[in-house]
């Protein structure tokens, strides 16, 4: 996986854990710097995929 | 110790490392030392989170940030809702999730009425993948977004090849769709019933 490839899973894998899953205590900490950026880091993620195409 | 809950499991088979897990009849509630409220704590936990899809036969991920003082703690916490998450592990018992997100390729040079046109047939494409992917799911999750399409599917584990296959070739048939398959995920998306 590349550098980028790899960045790019580790965007939707925090925002994965961020806002999915069970809740049980519902005080779930929501203040982790720099991921509330769900659509940004989608965006990113399409436009990062098509250019690993690009380069394959 | 404060430890953080990771999962709830069922047909465990092994744990990531520095994990324990509290056994609730048939579900097992992953868990490990609690750390911060980082980033990396929050990539931490999903790491783990996918170590399990490939330890378990289930695995229903917990969000990011459920702490518990002890063990006993998480038990009395859990156990109210017990029934329901054997209800929900038996749902995606022997699924993982594949994320499934459309934007309509950037557009050539064109007047308006051509511009409206390739978007209406941009949309229409992505109905029509929604639809072929549901046929191959047990089910699916679609968010509210500004993209075209953005939807997660449960699809059971040997049938992900496929599944990325359909994707993949629609996306080579309809050059107006930029299409991204992501996953296999553990079933975060399924993890709570539907409202």
């Amino acid at each position: 996986m590349t550098a980028l490839a790899e960045q790019v899973t580790l965007v939707e894998l925090v925002d994965r854990v961020l806002h999915k899953g069970v809740v049980i205590a519902g005080d779930v900490t929501l203040s982790v710097a720099g991921v509330d950026l769900v659509y940004l880091g989608l965006r990113v993620l399409l436009a990062s995929v098509a250019s690993l195409e690009e380069e394959w | 110790m404060v430890i953080e809950l990771y999962a709830f499991a069922c047909g465990v088979r092994d744990l990531p490392e520095n994990c324990g897990a509290a056994q609730l009849g048939h579900v097992a509630a992953v868990f490990g030392p609690a750390g911060g409220d980082t980033r990396d704590d929050a990539i931490r936990h999903g790491l783990v989170v996918q170590a399990l899809v490939d330890m378990c036969a289930a695995v229903l991920p917990v969000r990011f940030g459920e702490r518990f003082t002890e063990v006993t703690a998480l038990v009395d916490a859990v156990t109210p809702r017990l029934h329901e998450l054997e209800d929900r592990l038996a749902a995606v018992d022997g699924c993982v999730e594949l994320a499934v997100r459309i934007a309509r390729a950037a557009p050539v040079r064109s007047d308006g009425t051509a511009y409206m046109q390739a978007g209406l047939q941009a949309s229409r494409a992505a109905t029509t993948l929604h639809a072929l992917l549901q046929e191959r799911a047990r089910a699916a999750v679609v968010a509210q977004s500004p993209l075209l399409h953005d939807a997660c599917y449960l699809v059971a584990r040997g049938d992900v090849d496929d599944f990325a296959h359909r994707v993949a070739a629609y996306g080579v048939e309809h050059p107006e769709l930029d299409l991204v398959c992501t996953g296999p995920w553990a079933p975060a998306s399924f993890a709570e019933a539907a409202a």
